[in-house]
């Protein structure tokens, strides 16, 4: 069976004897991200733009702020280097918008897919994804355009759509086959045309952004040159937004950061292609020193590089970087008039 | 009551006319985007009839075309400009001219009188541009949506005492009383003992992101390099110790509470007497860090000790480039 029908409690149950972390979207808003469910805390029911958090949930994978490894120098001249963490505890994401789970995807692929990032590979081990259909599309979203849906269970390993009182759950791939098993147990199975029916409750309404997905790629390789770039990122200011919150960016740069003369630490915290000094070599010079070539390499990476490499957009229409760009910068409206839109 | 569709045809109408009759060679002014009401900061030239239409004043106008001349600087050396700006802008503009970061023979100012500004998303997207947006000493009116000043996101306009300001050419009149600079806050979190406040500072330095956004939107946050992440220096192998001495490592790239401590004080230290209290840095913050309050702290040691406005007046001197004879501090009055 790979459905089945269970009352929302018996979900909180179950993941509660678990005993792993749980971690819930805290609502819209700046102040917002994935937060721990206090024990005995009430899961979110249902799933939309209104609970989506500015920061998105590639943090608990991929923090901002990690070290790698430490470092002392011993009275002899030998080098100590301490082992890396890469390890957090076992935690399940519960109630993702399809936008933020099918973040995995994307991350899966730059990080774990070719080839597995330590880092990043032990800490995604531990980590299960429980993605919720979304019932209400925000002012900023696209996820219809980018080949997704507000029913989509990309990236998901449980996938559960609300029911009144009940959750649909939908078993994706088996590694939260422990809680698949708690939840089974006993719950009545849901066939086929039973999940149909629910997930057909959670109809794509996006219309705002409209864009069609097969054409882009090219359309947008053609566009290398165009002088629409430079207009398009006038009022840009090069700050960190649009990439540190998007949850699909994942570059990063490595500072050996130095305690005293002997000992100190490497980390890698989060960095961005709209940072002027992102490509900025050695020698002082700067391949992408202007800040439309910096915009340019944000759009054709989501809709034109990852995809060719990895066959899905690195974008999941979530609509943070547009929502949140301080001077209204709009990727959707940026890959219309280049790509053509429809 | 201020209906801002008039008003900006009357802004229309002075950009087209200084475009015309080649007074300048471009304008920088908010136009109407794909996401109404929000606006944007457009750079509009002779004949560019699409761009002219969408221009727009309105509370939505929120974004700065003096961080926009900052950014442009470069790309606009030694053209005419014209530059529509709020009284906050305006007060940032002169900061910079003070500066020198910018000539003031190279600009004609156009002020829009300013009652306060709205965050654009609380409001529904106006469907047509009939759609008229209005407001009056109360609040905001877009359509059938109304929301008090209070409640329409901008906290720091609550408190804008800017007014008067001396531009070239002049948009609209203000329909409301402006407010008085409010330091309550300051004093409650001054009042709190050293190890409650420390605890609250830490909390806000340990949700940056490090974004450095507050950094980018800020009109007068202008240096060329910024002492934080100084990224345009060639280091080799044949680098004197000396050239290296000098690009010391402030702030490191560690997320922490001390390191971002370091990045949000020092902007906080190189803003005392430039900053002029738009807000747009906190408005700008991902996380949601009130950032006015951390600048509130020189801002207040500006007005309170040093007696000094900001930006008041082009041909002031800059605050941190002046003395006076009365200068507290050379009395040993101070530390
Ligand atoms: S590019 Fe923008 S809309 Fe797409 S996933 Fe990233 S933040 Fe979301
Ligand atoms: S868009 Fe920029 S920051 Fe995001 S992953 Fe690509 S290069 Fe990195
Ligand atoms: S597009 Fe917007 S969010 Fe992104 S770097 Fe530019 S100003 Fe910042
Ligand atoms: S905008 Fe906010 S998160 Fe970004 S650097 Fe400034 S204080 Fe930090």
């Amino acid at each position: 069976m790979s459905a089945i029908r269970v009352p929302a409690s018996r979900m909180e149950k179950a993941l509660a004897e678990t005993g792993w972390r749980v971690m819930v979207p805290s609502g819209a808003g700046r102040k917002g991200g994935y937060v721990e469910l206090r024990a005995g805390g009430r899961l979110p029911r249902e799933c939309g733009d209104h609970t989506k958090p500015s920061t998105p949930p590639k943090g608990l994978v991929f923090p901002n702020n990690e070290e790698l490894l430490s470092y002392v120098l011993g009275v002899k001249g030998e080098i100590e280097v301490g082992p890396a963490s890469h390890t957090m505890a076992r935690t399940v994401l519960y109630g993702t918008p399809p936008c933020d789970t099918a973040s995995f995807r994307a991350l899966d692929s730059a990080l774990l897919k070719d080839m597995a990032e330590p880092g990043y590979a032990g800490k995604r081990g531990l980590l299960g994804v429980i993605g919720m259909a979304c019932s209400r599309a925000g002012r900023w979203c696209f996820c219809t355009s980018v080949g997704l849906s507000p029913r989509s269970n990309i990236g998901a390993d449980l996938m559960v759509y609300p029911d009144g009182d009940d959750l649909l759950v939908e078993r994706v791939s088996d590694r939260l086959d422990g809680l698949w098993k708690r939840l089974e147990a006993g719950a009545a199975g849901a066939d086929e045309k039973a999940l149909r029916a629910v997930e057909g409750k959670f109809v794509p309404r996006v219309l705002n952004f409209v864009f069609e997905a097969e054409k882009l790629a090219d359309a947008l390789e053609k566009a290398f040159g165009s002088p629409y770039w430079k207009e398009f990122s006038e009022r840009c200011v090069s700050c960190g937004i649009c990439t540190f919150l998007c949850p699909t960016c994942h570059c990063f740069d490595i500072t050996d950061v130095a305690k005293d003369e002997l000992s100190g630490k490497r980390l890698r915290t989060w960095d961005t292609c709209q940072f002027p000094e992102f490509t900025g070599e050695t020698s002082a010079h700067n391949p992408r020193k202007e800040r439309w070539a910096r915009q340019r390499q944000r759009v054709l990476h989501k809709f034109l590089y990852h995809p060719r490499n990895h066959g899905h957009m690195m974008c999941t229409g979530c609509g943070r970087c547009i929502r949140y760009c301080p001077v209204d910068i709009n990727i959707a409206e940026g890959v219309m008039r280049l790509g053509g839109s429809k | 009551m201020r209906d801002y569709r008039s008003e900006s045809a009357r802004l229309r109408e002075i950009v087209s006319g200084l475009l015309e009759r080649g007074e300048v060679e471009l304008v920088v002014a908010w136009t109407e985007g794909e996401d109404r009401p929000r606006t944007r900061e457009t750079l509009i030239g002779k004949g560019r009839e699409d761009l002219l239409r969408k221009v727009v004043w309105s509370p939505f106008c929120t974004t700065s075309t003096v961080t926009f001349l900052k950014k442009n600087k470069a790309a606009l050396a030694g053209k005419r400009l014209g530059v529509v700006v709020k009284d906050c802008d305006l007060q940032a503009l002169n900061v910079l001219l003070q500066e020198h970061f910018l000539k003031r023979e190279d600009l004609v100012i156009i002020g829009v009188r300013c009652d306060g500004l709205a965050e654009a998303d609380l409001f529904p997207r106006p469907e047509g541009a009939e759609v008229p947006i209005t407001s009056d000493g109360g609040g905001v009116t877009v359509g059938k949506q109304r929301r008090a000043w209070e409640d329409s996101g901008f906290t720091t306009c609550l408190t804008c005492s800017y007014e008067d300001m001396k531009p070239d050419h002049v948009v609209g009149e203000y329909g409301r009383k402006k407010g008085k600079p409010e330091w309550g806050h300051l004093a409650r979190l001054q009042a709190l003992e050293p190890g409650k406040r420390r605890e609250h500072y830490a909390a806000l330095f340990e949700s940056c992101i490090r974004c450095y956004a507050c950094r980018e939107v800020c009109p007068v946050c202008a240096c060329v390099e910024c002492a934080i992440d100084p990224g345009e220096r060639a280091i080799t192998p044949r680098t004197a110790p000396s050239v290296k001495a000098c690009a010391p490592v402030w702030a490191c790239r560690e997320r922490s509470v001390s390191e971002n401590a370091v990045y949000l004080l020092t902007r906080t230290m190189h803003m005392a007497g430039r900053c002029v209290r738009c807000g747009w840095c906190e408005r700008a913050c991902p996380v949601g860090l009130p950032l006015m309050e951390i600048l509130d702290l020189s801002n207040d040691a500006v007005r309170r000790v040093y007696r000094y406005e900001v930006g008041r007046d082009p041909a002031d001197p800059p605050f941190l480039a002046s003395y006076a004879e009365t200068d507290p501090d050379d009395k040993g009055a101070g530390h």
